[in-house]
């Protein structure tokens, strides 16, 4: 098959991931499916342990060593990612990919003052000097809304609070001026000021530098106000993708619909309901769709086949039999 | 996995023996533990002489039908003596670490549930015991209370409980916060209930892993105070008492020595392989990690 | 500013610790089963109660027991550890020649075990589950698995008895001990100018230091190895990762000093096991220290120099302690605040 060059900064396909454990193999990713066009922020949405964070980790080939790629592709600027070497790998995280840590706690190194770990990173992407590197990192701060930027650098992790560590962990993120910016929950420690202002900040970020995004996130509000697409992620498949307009207002997919209940964004505004059940054990998945056992609408083809990705209204995909089955009737 | 429908506690049971059994290293430690048990409760029946009867002689025979590892300076069969010393550092051993959990439990389970004053004053004991360095204060204390086996025993339990109180102090104070305390709170129980009702199943992993982890070093230290004269009294054989007296002979005859201590690097090393495997088992953080192998 | 109050409490608590470890042996000389007056005068002695008497007297034996203890901390904090009821003099003057020899044991074990067992730790766990890595763990656990003196007689037999390497003592039997200034033979006899003594010094303290190390070079190899698997595990070098640092920047800047925190927290209780094995160590070798002292007490029922020995030791033990404790400080940002 021909690859045709695509528009896409980042394509994943069928991507399958598992987690080898005591306990039996953890089926973490389970035929991904995802797209991001250059320039283009898409927002990745799912309950916890649904997979988005592993998903984030297996685009820049830092997933733990438990962890192992089973199947499937990753583009990146239509070059394969999992046929890179190290050094080539090394090469894209420098200068092309960033990610910011969901735990920015963890994600910093903590016997290193956090000036010092700006700074690294602008003198590896940007061949700075030391001098020049730490300017930057200073600019780079109080556009993050660091007041006294030079004397937060001067402080360990472990001083700042929770909201200054995150904004130290976009700080490094953005140092670079990536191609594609991985964010993992980047403002779930920050108050709703700082959060516009940061969104606000990448948003600028992606119209000065075409830089493309994917939003890792709980919050559908922020997905409404930054991305253009949106992927629904459930089990380790994303079961429905597509703008998001047309997503938020038109869901297909049961469980998007459900998600996007509780998120009170359709539907009866009053009334709180949460999706009931839980998502199905990653270690034995059963054969079928993966949330049959949640869904209000499963039928007995649900239960034994597990449904694929189709295209609907051009830019839209859904996992679901339902449509499928919708499709056919129309026709 | 099959464990899902047990109970947490049977589970985390059935799983951590299901991680053991998959090691073949910590099967085969288990193996050679059990070997060494059987040897030092047979001894009577499995030694050829009475340990401590002199052949004056037939004194360093070579080994040979009648002597199956010869004899030593008194002529007394080296067989026997290692067969029976193989009895204290395989059972007093264990009866230090029986002791030491007996005393260190207690303590630092009051010590982490009371807390204040009474954890502070427990803690200032415990610090003042761990800084004499390693075995002194043992050595002491052994010496105090007259030589002997038990002696030491005793003595390395009033100074190796801290160890134990402190990981139960760590438990309690971590799980006395939680909501199952505070409802058992609720429903009317009393501390003591509470305490050692609720709280200290949850101690039970910790405190098995330090034991075991403890029995290969309290081993060595056992032989150590034998091997300094106020453990195991000769002409009773220890193998720390065995190593003391074959130095004496090293050059002619060094096997008297070399052959006690690799006995009981087998066993301590036997007890450190499951120790090991045991703490890997039970860190939900390596669970992972070990079966990616 | 935060730094120096953290040292001024640590060394405060030292004291307050050295003063529990003072209590502990007092009162361990009050339980101790035998009469210090009987044994001090003999039998011949104990026939005369107007000596008797004196003796109680002097030693304040009539006292309450607090007065007593204020006495005997009097006595310590003086330098006073009482008499060895054997050789008759005091102990301290018993001590001065022996405390150094197992100081230097001790510190040149310490640094021996370390400068094994940290690299070794490294390599184990850079090169995880290739044959370097199965080589040194396999050494490690069965160093850890023996008895010291045991060792200790395995190094006599190989490298004295069979290939006739400086076995036991300070120094060669032909020579003279250099001139005390430190106490230290290899730097007393540096300071003397005698490379040849220094040598001769240098050959008779490494199979014991070796010997002393054992345990300590295998626990901390192992612990190292852990320390580094699990850092490298963490979310951090996955940044440092995203940074396209090189494998080697990754492992020596970002892990590496992230690791070395758990050794060094161990390395006071590693000390305190070269003080405690040199008991064994000093009696396999004939080391003329503290802890070859300790055995000779024990040997003539010699009270009052198994306690002071023992007291001596645990006070360097807890002076070490407190040096570790502030080394910590240093590579360790986070504990500063505390
Ligand atoms: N190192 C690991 N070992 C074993 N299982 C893992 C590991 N990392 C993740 N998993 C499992 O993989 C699944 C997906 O985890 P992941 O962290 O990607 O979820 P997530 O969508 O990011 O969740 P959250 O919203 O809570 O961050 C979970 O079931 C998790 O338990
Ligand atoms: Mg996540």
């Amino acid at each position: 098959m021909v690859k045709i060059l695509s528009n896409n900064i980042l394509s994943v396909e069928d991507l399958h991931v598992v987690f080898k454990t005591y306990l039996g193999t953890v089926h973490a990713l389970n035929g991904v499916y995802l797209e991001v066009g250059r320039g283009e922020a898409v927002g990745l949405v799912g309950e916890t342990g649904c997979g988005k964070s592993t998903l984030g980790l297996s685009i820049v080939r830092l997933l733990d060593e438990s962890a192992e790629i089973v199947r499937g592709k990753i583009f990146f600027n239509n070059e394969s990612i999992l046929e890179k070497s190290t050094d080539e790998m090394r090469e894209i995280r420098m200068k092309y990919i960033s990610l910011i840590f969901q735990d920015p706690t963890a994600a910093l190194n903590p016997v290193y003052r956090v000036g010092d770990q700006i700074v690294e990173a602008l003198q590896m992407s940007k061949g700075l000097k030391k001098v020049e590197a730490i300017e930057e990192s200073a600019k780079i701060l109080s556009m993050l809304g660091i007041p006294e930027s030079k004397k937060v650098m001067e402080q360990y992790p472990h001083e700042l609070s929770g909201g200054m560590r995150q904004r130290v962990m976009i700080a490094i993120a953005l140092s670079k001026n990536p191609l594609l910016l991985i964010a993992d929950e980047p403002t779930s420690n920050l108050d709703v000021t700082i959060q516009a202002q940061i969104l606000e900040l990448i948003s600028e970020l992606r119209r000065n530098t075409r830089m493309s995004l994917l939003l890792i996130t709980h919050d559908m509000g922020i997905v409404a106000q930054v991305c253009e697409k949106v992927a629904v992620m459930y089990a380790g498949q994303v079961i429905e993708f597509g703008p998001v307009r047309a997503v938020f207002k038109n869901p297909i997919h049961p469980y998007t619909r459900g998600l996007l209940k509780v998120a009170n964004l359709i539907g009866e505004k009053s009334r709180l309901e949460s999706i009931q059940g839980t998502i199905p054990d990653l270690r034995h998945l059963p054969p079928g769709c993966l949330f049959s056992s949640r869904c209000p609408h499963s039928f007995s083809k649900c239960v034994q086949i597990r449904p694929y990705s189709i295209l609907v209204d051009n830019h839209r995909s859904v996992a679901c039999w339902l449509v499928e089955d919708k499709v056919r009737y129309c026709l | 996995m099959k464990f899902d429908k047990d109970s947490p506690r049977i589970r985390e049971l059935k799983l951590t023996l299901y991680v053991i059994r998959k090691s073949k290293m910590a099967m085969v430690s288990i193996c050679v533990l059990l070997f060494f048990f059987t040897i030092a409760i047979l001894a009577p029946v499995l030694s050829p002489y009475d340990p401590t009867e002199v052949h004056p002689a037939e004194i360093f025979m070579p080994p040979s039908s009648k002597y199956p590892l010869g004899t030593d300076y008194l002529g007394r069969d080296n067989l026997s003596r290692i067969l029976y010393g193989a009895r204290y550092s395989m059972f007093a051993s264990l009866l230090v670490v029986v002791l030491t959990v007996l005393i260190g439990m207690p303590i630092g389970a009051v010590s982490g549930y009371l807390g204040g004053k009474v954890d502070e004053t427990l803690m200032r004991i415990t610090d003042i015991i761990l800084s004499f360095p390693g075995i002194t204060l043992a050595l002491l204390l052994a010496y105090v209370m007259g030589r002997g086996i038990f002696s030491a025993a005793l003595a390395l339990s009033l100074t190796g409980w801290t160890s134990m109180a402190r990981i139960v102090r760590g438990v309690v104070l971590s799980e006395k916060g939680k909501d199952y305390v505070i409802a058992a709170r609720l429903i009317g129980k009393n501390d003591f209930q509470i305490l050692f009702g609720e709280i200290m199943p949850n101690c039970m992993y910790p405190v098995i892993i330090q034991a075991v982890m403890m029995m290969g070093t309290v081993i060595i230290s056992l032989a150590g105070l034998s091997f300094i004269g106020v453990g195991v009294q000769p002409p009773e054989p220890d193998w720390g008492v065995i190593i003391a007296e074959g130095r004496q002979y090293l050059l002619e005859y060094p096997w008297l020595s070399i052959l006690p201590g690799i006995l009981m690097i087998t066993v301590v090393l036997s007890y450190n392989l499951v120790g090991d495997r045991l703490r890997d088992a039970l860190d939900p953080r390596l669970r992972g990690e070990l079966a990616a192998k | 500013m935060g730094l120096l109050y953290y040292i001024l409490k640590r060394i405060f608590f030292g004291i307050l610790v050295i003063f529990g470890v003072l209590t502990l042996t007092f009162l361990i000389t009050k339980i101790i089963p035998q009469n210090p007056v009987a044994v001090w005068l003999g039998l011949e002695g104990m026939q005369y109660p107007e000596l008797v008497k004196q003796v109680t007297e002097l030693w304040k034996l009539d006292r309450p027991i607090w007065e007593q203890y204020i006495y005997y901390v009097g006595n310590v904090l003086r330098g006073d550890f009482g008499r060895s009821s054997w050789s008759r003099g005091p102990v301290i003057a018993d001590l001065a020649a022996r405390f150094p020899a197992t100081v230097e044991l001790s510190i040149f074990a310490f640094l021996i075990a370390m400068s094994i067992a940290i690299p070794t730790g490294i390599l184990s766990a850079v090169y995880r589950d290739k044959p370097i890595d199965h080589f040194s763990r396999i050494l490690s656990v069965v160093g850890i698995s023996g008895p010291s003196f045991w060792w200790g007689i395995i190094f006599l037999y190989i490298f004295y008895l069979q290939l006739g390497f400086a076995g036991s003592g300070r120094i060669g039997e032909g020579m003279s001990p250099p001139i005390t200034v430190t106490g230290f033979y290899l730097i007393d006899s540096l300071i003397e100018g005698r490379l040849d003594k220094f040598i001769d010094v240098l050959s008779h303290i490494f199979l014991p230091a070796l010997t002393l190390g054992i345990g300590a070079t295998g626990f901390t190899s192992r612990l190292t190895r852990s320390a580094l698997l699990e850092v490298l595990r963490k979310d951090y070098i996955k940044t440092a990762r995203m940074k396209g640092l090189r494998e080697r920047v990754v492992i020596y800047r970002h892990a590496l000093r992230n690791a070395l925190i758990a050794p060094v927290t161990y390395m006071g209780l590693l000390f305190g096991s070269m003080l405690g094995g040199s008991v064994f160590v000093e009696t396999v070798f004939t080391w003329r220290g503290m802890g070859q002292y300790i055995v000779t007490a024990i040997f003539a029922s010699d009270y009052p120099a198994l306690l002071a020995t023992t007291l001596v030791i645990a006070i360097i033990y807890s002076v070490a302690n407190i040096i570790v404790d502030l080394l910590y400080t240093v590579i360790d940002p986070r504990v500063r605040v505390g």
